[in-house]
């Protein structure tokens, strides 16, 4: 049997040993444990050999630590000694610990109050690092770009064409590599059960650009796009652990994708992400028919670009490069561009990350400004438990303790809570992305991916010692100002100390309201624009819609014929299930992901040498479309069954279409031209419809453009459905009609229409239940804050208010007078805050729908309900103010 | 209290490390010592304890260490051997004769 041998100690230990001891007795040390773990292994062996090691290091250290100082100087040579500093050190954490153990309720509120908001801020953070700031998963981002067509007129962007892809690598210097890659849906079969797969198909020198080493195999290279040798497909870690169990002899064996048989070259590691789609299992090359680079396609732009810059560009020049490509790409073939087309690069990281720049550094600000509000909190905590050590404090400087050495000593106290609100707060953290996680969309802002790392520790740790540090400074400042003589005499009680600390106290809890209404306006201006976006009319009828998608395979439905009797039949039994109203096929549904858009010619209509052709949503839909989505027809008709392949070619539009391009003319009998380039077509228009959104409430506004699908069919489409009832309950009889027409054929995607627009606003709603949660939270503190500080006013005051009563001032008098002195309080919070809202919900900008930042509206709402919410925390200790006895008041000892 | 020479008696720690390094004579080194404390006086005692103890007893003067050759199983490190100087065994000595010193007419007490 072969015995195993127990590893060496780490590292870390011997430097830790060396510490305490030189070099040569550290060495024995280590040696003398590497013994006894071999003698007892493999039995007898520690759980972690290597932690076993590191405590019995830590456990001599500290053991050298405490016997040098006892017995005085040694001739060793030895990095720590103990010395004066490291005796006071130890002193103060013992100190600290002992005093902190004495009061076990008021330190647990402090690291609890502590944990929580440094645990939020370690949550968000790891959101914003692995979202923002990770370099992202690919070799040396920075040299990444995305090669984009670029429309100065409407300042967009588009992805590349074929032809242009061809183009640019053969003209462009700036780029040592250049790949483009598409979309790729397939059916994994034969080999157990069927699975809809997402991947990405790439043109190009690919492994080049992406410049990631495949884990096993090899990654695709230009060769393998050559005809006949382009059935070989790359997967990603995650789908070879799940679905082949990791299994190394997956190289070389085949896949049926769609049917076809793929040979599996290689898995990528399990880092790696997609730059274009995160969710991406599968990569295999795509090679294009000749007819594809043919100058009318320039325009069809559906390649997402990747190029790694040449040593020597940059982004800059790459630009520059580009657009004097696209100038001369222009000048060559005039009829192919529209006017104003341009090139251009986007640096990668900035592209797949730009968008979620801002709402993740907001909410990564709101965050901080909660944890301030807490620390703000524990300060004045802090400070009210410093008015009963006055004493303490000054018997302490009698016998000898400098201001600094008491300064030091309350700043430990403050930095051993700070540490262990720090260490609960990471279990809070790891909680709060959990949680974060289940609220948030699929795959948004990388969240899948942030994890609790030692960044994420790191940060965490730093931000406990900057937090001791902010609210131990309060205490320490006030009691380094602490009159020694005065204190001791007056038995422990000091006016003019606690002046100073009430001072000290009602200047953070205007902090704490300023903040808090920062909050609570941009929280409430959020609310408006979501409430606003989410009552926006789509233009159909949402609520009991059902869609789902069908991809006809190429080898069993080759031809028009196939598909369209595939798709009829499919609709004449959708339409006899029993529950549907009406049943119908389009290529792009409603908020379903996918669209379609191109430019057409409408006559009549001539764009001025500037303007851009006629542009908008491109759809090819069945007779029932309409009534399945129940969209208001506004002129003429819709299409019927006549309206078939052979008939006269017929087209709908929508209104914005009909307002834009025929203006005041009737567009009822006018021709469309639109088609592929080369087989493009006049269509005429017998119909003008509403404007449905598409795939955002708030996105600007397509022409849409409609044809008959029998006179344009597709192998890949989407059905939509119209349940007489809830249409979740289809889902099991539309599965069934499928099998019973084609038991190979799966569908995927199916989702009801209202939580298909759900999804849509996702990224918003999260971001408003974040900051609605933070402002809640901040304005509990907030008021927690104000209610503390007037109950200290008022218990400082009892004398002068019982003397008050004693001469014949009434009750409601008192009230008056405590109120107005928080009142003020409340009043400069309230100018601070609306001062910090109008500056900072500026940031908001890009979030908002409907209302502008800084809205008075709402400014002024959150101003009322800080200030309802502040009077109620004040009224309680002022009522009990009222209730003093003056008799008591003016016994009791100033 | 001191003794006569002025060094500060043996704490119970140090006589017994002591000890042990005596019966263990050439052989003693830390883990052997610790081992042998454990087995005879049957109490525990930490690594640390032991080694803090021999170099405290090694600056007092009443011990001395010498390092020996490498062996594999210590990853190549040399063991570190502590023997036990005249000094040291006057203190045992010392030491014991105090407890001796107390401990007499008590036979019948202590049950032995």
């Amino acid at each position: 049997m072969r015995k195993t041998i127990p590893p060496g100690p780490p590292r870390i230990a011997g430097w830790l040993l060396r510490l305490g001891f030189d070099a040569d007795a550290a060495d024995s040390v280590l040696g003398d444990l590497e013994e006894e773990l071999a003698t007892s292994w493999p039995q007898g062996r520690p759980v972690w050999p290597a932690g076993w090691y590191v405590w019995q290091a830590v456990v001599f250290l500290l053991g050298a630590l405490r016997s040098r100082g006892r017995s005085g100087s040694s001739t060793r040579r030895r990095v720590i000694t103990r010395g004066a500093a490291m005796d006071d050190l130890l002193h103060d954490l013992r100190y600290a610990a002992r005093r902190t153990a004495r009061a076990p309720g008021f330190a647990l509120t402090v690291i609890v109050t502590l944990a929580l908001g440094i645990g939020a801020n370690a949550g968000i953070f790891s959101l914003v690092d692995t979202a923002l700031l990770k370099p992202l998963p690919l070799a040396d981002p920075a040299r990444l770009v995305t090669v984009r067509h670029f429309y100065g007129e409407r300042g967009q962007h588009a992805p590349i064409s074929v032809p242009g892809f061809r183009d640019y690598g053969e003209r462009a210097r700036s780029f040592s590599a250049l790949a483009a890659g598409t979309g790729w849906a397939v059916n994994f079969t034969g080999a157990g059960e069927p699975e809809r797969l997402t991947g990405v198909r790439v043109i190009g020198d690919w492994a080049g650009a992406v410049g990631v080493q495949a884990a096993l195999g090899r990654t695709l290279v230009p060769e393998d796009g050559t005809a006949g040798r382009e059935r070989v497909v790359v997967m990603a870690y995650g789908f070879w652990q799940r679905r082949f169990g990791g299994d190394r002899s997956v190289v070389g064996s085949t896949m049926t994708l769609d049917g076809e048989p793929f040979t599996v070259i290689g898995v990528m590691p399990e880092t790696f992400r997609d730059p274009f789609n995160r969710q991406a299992q599968l990569w295999a090359p795509r090679v294009f028919p000749a007819a594809f680079y043919g100058d009318d396609f320039r325009t069809t732009e559906w390649l997402q670009a990747l190029g790694r810059l040449a040593p020597g560009a940059t982004l800059e020049s790459a630009r520059v490069e580009l657009r004097a490509i696209a100038a001369q790409l222009v000048a060559e073939y005039p009829d192919a561009y529209p006017p104003r087309w341009s090139l251009d690069a986007v640096s990668l990281s900035e592209w797949v990350r730009g968008d979620l720049r801002t709402p993740l550094v907001v909410l990564l600000g709101s965050v901080g400004m909660v944890l301030l509000i807490a620390c703000a909190n524990v300060a004045n905590l802090l400070l009210v438990r410093g008015a009963g050590r006055r004493r303490e404090l000054a018997v302490r400087a009698a016998l000898g303790a400098g201001r600094a050495r008491i300064g030091r000593q309350l700043v430990t106290e403050s930095l051993l809570l700070a540490i262990a609100g720090g260490a609960l707060g990471l279990a809070v953290g790891w909680y709060a992305l959990r949680a974060f996680l289940s609220i948030s969309p699929a795959g948004h802002a990388f969240a899948e991916q942030a994890s609790l790392d030692a960044r994420v520790v790191g940060f965490t740790m730093a931000l406990s010692l900057i937090t001791g540090l902010l609210f131990g400074a309060a205490p320490a400042y006030h009691a380094g100002r602490t009159d020694v003589q005065t204190t001791l005499r007056e038995s422990g009680r000091s006016a003019e100390a606690d002046r100073q600390a009430h001072r000290l106290r009602r200047g953070l809890v205007v902090l704490e309201l300023a903040l808090a209404l920062t909050l609570l306006a941009g929280a409430g201006m959020l609310m408006r624009s979501f409430a606003r976006l989410t009552s926006v009319d789509p233009g159909f009828e949402p609520e009991g819609i059902l869609t789902f998608n069908v991809t006809l395979p190429l080898t069993r439905y080759g031809n028009d014929t196939a598909r369209l009797a595939f798709f009829d039949r499919l609709l004449a039994e959708l339409r006899a299930t029993p529950g549907v109203d009406a049943a119908a096929v389009t290529n792009a549904a409603p908020f379903a992901g996918d669209w379609w858009t191109g430019s057409f010619g409408v006559e009549g209509f001539e764009p001025g040498d500037d303007a851009l052709a006629p542009w908008g949503d491109n759809r090819m839909v069945t007779p029932d479309f309409r009534s399945a989505l129940a969209a208001p027809l506004l002129r003429g008709r819709f299409f019927e069954e006549a309206d078939r392949a052979g008939a006269p070619r017929v087209a709908v539009i929508d209104e914005v279409l009909a307002r834009r391009y025929f203006g005041d003319r009737d567009p009822i009998g006018r021709r469309i031209d639109w088609g592929a380039p080369g087989a493009s077509h006049a269509w005429e228009v017998v119909g003008v419809i509403g404007h449905m959104a598409h795939e955002a409430l708030d996105a600007d506004p397509r022409p849409q453009l409609y044809v008959p699908f029998h006179q344009h069919p597709l192998s890949s489409a989407q059905v939509v459905m119209r349940a007489a009832g809830d249409p979740e309950r289809l889902v099991e009889p539309v599965r069934a009609v499928l099998r019973g027409i084609d038991p190979q054929q799966p569908i995927w995607g199916v989702a009801t229409m209202t939580s298909l627009m759900h999804d849509a606003t996702g990224g918003r709603r999260l971001s408003l239940t974040l900051l609605s949660l933070f402002a809640g939270l901040a304005l509990l503190l907030a008021a927690v804050g104000i209610y503390g500080v007037m109950a200290q006013q008022v218990q400082q005051r009892t004398a002068e208010l019982g003397l008050r009563m004693a001469l014949g001032a009434d009750r409601r008098s008192v009230l008056r007078l405590v109120l107005a002195h928080g009142l003020r309080i409340v009043a400069v919070g309230v100018v601070l805050g609306i001062i910090g809202a109008l500056t900072l919900t500026r940031f908001l900008h890009s979030q908002l729908y409907g209302i502008r930042p800084g809205d008075p509206g709402t400014v002024a709402a959150v101003v009322l309900v800080l200030a309802t919410i502040a009077l109620i925390a004040m009224l309680l200790p002022a009522l009990r103010a009222t209730r003093v006895d003056p008799l008591v008041a003016l016994r009791q000892e100033t | 209290m001191t003794s006569k020479r002025g060094v500060a008696p043996l704490r119970e720690l140090e006589l017994i490390v002591l000890l042990a390094a005596m019966q263990l004579g050439d052989e003693a080194y830390p883990v052997a010592i610790r081992d042998l404390i454990e087995k005879r006086a049957e109490r525990k005692v930490s690594r640390a304890a032991v080694f803090i103890t021999l170099e405290r007893l090694e600056d007092k003067g009443l011990v001395s260490s010498r390092y020996g050759d490498p062996t594999p199983v210590r990853g190549g490190r040399a063991k570190r051997f502590f023997s036990v100087r005249p000094a040291g065994v006057r203190a045992v000595q010392r030491a014991l004769d105090s407890v001796t010193a107390l401990a007499a007419g008590l036979e019948a007490a202590l049950g032995r």
